[in-house]
């Protein structure tokens, strides 16, 4: 009980849910059939990168500013990322009607 | 009592942002629509809002709930919407590749735990003053903000330009 009245502020917790999200984001993109969904696994697996980036800054940097900045630099590149990515679906579902990632395979020799 | 009650809430609020955190990702990644997949991302996000939130960072967890629930999930439900097929949706089923994921992230979580070997807590999780953010945006972070913002504009003009490329050729 002691030690689950501690956990909201422990170190070892966000990196394990951290982690957990990352693994789970890696699993989507290794199963996920469409484009849409490879790009909401990635979502998930920056999450992963984010919570471990804010936790380590909180918890081992004296000064626990430079974390929140590089945080919002994360969530800033995630979004220009997400706007390609949207960009490319749409344009790749007009030319070959099809967002199945086992089925674009025209680079395929 | 009113602190037991209050300290009850709070550690109930810890793990429900806990399950919301990783109930969502689950969801996210093995539901079969692609719309319950969409809102189990925007359960996930949430979740890590709040976890920034408990981190001791309101500033991070506003502009999370902003950026991704407010202009990231609504793009992908219009990239949803836009792409809808719905004899492609759904996963593959579970092989030997489940494996990968689960190997490496054990892998990585291993080398992190023995790398935080030796390291001092030396903060904790409270709130702080934020308000010097904006100073050192605008200070010694000067050059990387300017560079991010140039890579959003960038951005998103070329996902326009990409997007309306077939249309202007055909």
């Amino acid at each position: 009980m002691e030690f689950l009245a501690t956990l909201p502020n422990n170190l070892l917790l966000y990196v394990v849910v951290a982690h957990a999200l990352f693994a789970i984001g890696l699993y989507g993109m290794l199963f996920r059939r469409t484009l849409i969904g490879f790009l909401i696994s990635l979502e998930l697996l920056l999450q992963g990168v984010g919570i471990n980036i804010m936790a380590f800054g909180t918890y081992l940097v004296p000064d626990p500013m430079q974390a929140r900045i590089t945080t919002l630099f994360i969530i800033g590149i995630a979004a220009a990322e997400a706007a390609v990515f949207l960009g490319i679906a749409v344009a790749v579902f007009r030319n070959y009607q099809t967002i199945n990632v086992d089925e674009l395979s025209k680079l395929k020799g | 009592m009113l602190d037991t009650v209050i300290h009850d809430v709070y550690y109930l609020s810890f793990a429900m942002i806990l399950v919301l955190v990783l109930g969502g990702g689950i969801i996210a990644v093995t539901s079969k629509s692609l719309i319950y997949c969409f809102f189990g991302l925007v359960g996930s996000l949430l979740g890590v809002a709040g976890l920034y939130y408990n981190l001791g960072s309101p500033l991070v967890a506003v502009m999370q709930i902003m950026i991704y629930i407010g202009a990231v999930c609504v793009a992908i439900a219009f990239g949803v919407s836009l792409t809808r097929k719905s004899k492609d949706e759904g996963v593959n089923p579970p092989d030997i590749k489940a494996a990968i994921p689960l190997v490496l992230v054990t892998a990585m979580l291993g080398s992190t735990l023995k790398g935080l070997e030796g390291r001092h807590i030396v903060a904790s999780a409270h709130k702080i003053d934020e308000s010097r953010i904006g100073w050192m945006l605008l200070k010694e972070y000067l050059l990387p903000f300017e560079i991010i913002s140039i890579l959003l504009t960038v951005a998103v003009l070329g996902a326009v330009t990409i997007a309306l490329i077939n249309r202007r050729i055909g």
